[in-house]
C-alpha cells in the first residue's frame, strides 16, 4: 500500500492547516456561558500563580518567552464542557481532525499588567479552544504567517519583535464574547501571546484537545 | 516488583519491565490469534526516504519496512488494561496515562527498522514478541537526553550504531523511552515471519 493516498485531506482541514484558527457558531447555549462564568467567579480563590521569567525551546517543538497570569482549575461545569460530546464532534468537523481528543481545560485569570509573552503551546495542545468569561478582554496576539515555528525562528523573531509583537504582519484574534460561538486555535503550530492586561481583571476559558 | 523499584528503573535506565503476571495467559493466545488472523489485511510500511530526518516535534524518522495492523478486541484489551497504564504512569511517575497508539508490527525475513525516535506524544512504549523468533532490538540509552539536532548529528550515516541491546521479550512486556532514546531492528535474519505488539501511553493531562 502506498501510504500517500492516506493524505488526502477534508476542506476543513486544509482551511485550518492554512489559517491555524476558526471561530464555531452556536456551540455554547447562554444558560451555559452564565454557569460558566458563575462557577468561574466562585472558583477565584482557588488560582494559583502562573508564572515563568525564562525563555526556552522545548524537545517537543513548543516555545515558551515570560508569563504572568494565574489558573483556576476547572470546576464541574467547565469539566462537562472540556468533554462535551457535541463540541468534540463541532470541533473535528471545524477542523477537519478525525482523530481529535479532549484533555481538559482550565480558566486563566489575567489581573492588570499580566500577560503571557509570545509561545507555541505542547505537542499535544493541537487544538485549543478560549472563552472569554469577561467583555473587556483584549484580543490574542497572533502570527499567521509563521506556520510550525521552531525554537530558532521564534528566537529570531522575539529578538527582532519583542514578546508582544505588534506590526503586520502579526496580527491579533478576538475572543468571542457571549454570543453562542468560540475561538478555536492551533497553539502548538501558530506563535500567540496576550499583551499586558490594561483593564482591572480578565477571565479566560482554554480546553485543549489533542490530534491523535 | 514494587513501584520504587519500577521509576528507579525508568530514571536511570529509560525502560520499564512489566511484571510477569500483569498480563493474563488467555490475552496473550488471543492477540496471537488476533494478530494471525488480521495479517492478510495488515498494511505495508515502507519508508524510503534516506537519511535521519529531524520533526519539530522531536521525533526522528528513517527508513523501515515491515507490515502494520492496529488491531482488534484483544489489542484494545491489552491497550485499555488498568494494569500496564498503572504500570506506565509509576514509571513516568506520571499522574494518570493513556494509551494512544498501539499495533502489530509484522516483520518477514530482510524487513528492518533503521535507527530513529518515535513520536514525541508518546511517553513509553511497551513492546513485546507474539512469536519466539523476533530477537532483540537495538538502543543507545546513553543518548537519552540529548536533542534532537545532537543525535541526527551523530547518527546521520549508521543506520545501525553499534550500541546496546534492548529484550523484546516473547509474551512479556517491556516498557522503554522511545521518544527520546534511539533504536533500531537489523534486517530480520531467518527464514519465518515473526510479530510485534506494541502499545504507547501519553499522559493527557493538561
Amino acid at each position: 500500500m502506498d501510504t500517500s493516498a492516506l493524505a488526502e485531506r477534508l476542506p476543513a482541514r486544509t482551511a485550518w492547516e492554512d489559517t491555524g484558527t476558526v471561530v464555531l457558531p452556536d456551540v455554547l447555549a447562554p444558560d451555559r456561558f452564565t454557569a460558566l462564568a458563575e462557577e468561574a467567579a466562585g472558583r477565584l480563590h482557588l488560582v494559583t500563580p502562573h508564572v515563568h521569567d525564562h525563555t526556552a525551546a522545548h524537545r517537543d517543538g513548543s516555545f515558551a518567552t515570560p508569563v504572568h497570569c494565574g489558573f483556576i482549575p476547572p470546576g464541574p461545569v467547565l469539566e462537562q464542557l472540556a468533554y462535551d460530546k457535541p463540541l468534540l464532534m463541532a470541533l473535528r468537523e471545524a477542523t477537519g481532525i478525525p482523530r481529535l481528543i479532549p484533555r481538559g481545560g482550565a480558566v486563566v485569570l489575567y489581573r492588570q499588567g499580566d500577560f503571557q509573552g509570545l509561545h507555541t503551546d505542547s505537542s499535544k495542545s493541537t487544538v485549543t479552544v478560549g472563552i472569554a468569561l469577561t467583555p473587556d478582554l483584549p484580543p490574542m496576539g497572533w502570527a499567521p504567517h509563521l506556520r510550525h515555528p521552531d525554537g530558532r525562528r521564534l528566537a529570531d523573531v522575539v529578538a527582532e519583535h519583542g514578546i508582544f509583537p505588534t506590526q503586520e504582519p502579526f496580527t491579533t484574534l478576538p475572543h468571542p464574547y457571549n454570543d453562542g460561538s468560540v475561538r478555536a486555535f492551533a497553539g502548538y503550530h501558530f506563535a500567540h501571546w496576550r499583551p499586558p492586561l490594561p483593564v482591572a481583571a480578565g477571565l479566560l476559558v482554554t480546553m485543549s484537545f489533542m490530534d491523535l | 516488583m514494587d513501584a520504587g523499584t519500577l521509576r528507579r528503573t525508568w530514571l536511570a535506565q529509560g525502560r520499564a519491565d512489566v511484571p510477569a503476571d500483569a498480563i493474563e495467559a488467555g490475552l496473550w493466545r488471543a492477540l496471537a490469534e488476533e494478530a494471525e488472523r488480521l495479517e492478510p489485511v495488515a498494511a505495508v510500511r515502507h519508508n524510503r526516504r534516506p537519511g535521519l530526518l529531524a520533526m519539530r516535534d522531536g521525533s526522528i524518522t528513517s527508513p523501515q519496512r515491515c507490515t502494520v495492523h492496529p488491531g482488534a478486541e484483544a489489542l484494545r484489551a491489552l491497550a485499555q488494561s488498568k494494569t500496564l497504564a498503572d504500570v506506565a504512569a509509576e514509571a513516568t511517575g506520571a499522574r494518570s496515562m493513556t494509551a494512544i497508539r498501539f499495533g502489530f508490527k509484522y516483520y518477514r525475513p530482510g524487513d528492518y527498522m533503521h535507527v530513529h525516535r518515535d513520536d514525541g506524544k508518546c511517553e513509553i512504549t511497551f513492546s513485546a514478541a507474539l512469536t519466539p523468533g523476533l530477537g532483540s532490538m537495538g538502543w543507545l540509552p546513553n543518548l537519552r537526553w540529548l536533542t534532537t539536532e545532537e543525535v541526527v548529528e551523530r547518527l546521520a550515516g549508521t543506520p545501525y550504531p553499534d550500541g546496546d541491546v534492548f529484550p523484546v521479550q516473547y509474551r512479556a512486556l517491556t516498557g522503554f523511552d522511545g521518544s527520546r532514546i534511539p533504536h533500531w531492528r537489523t534486517p530480520l535474519d531467518g527464514p519465518s515471519r515473526e510479530v510485534l505488539v506494541t502499545v504507547c501511553f501519553t499522559d493527557l493531562s493538561v
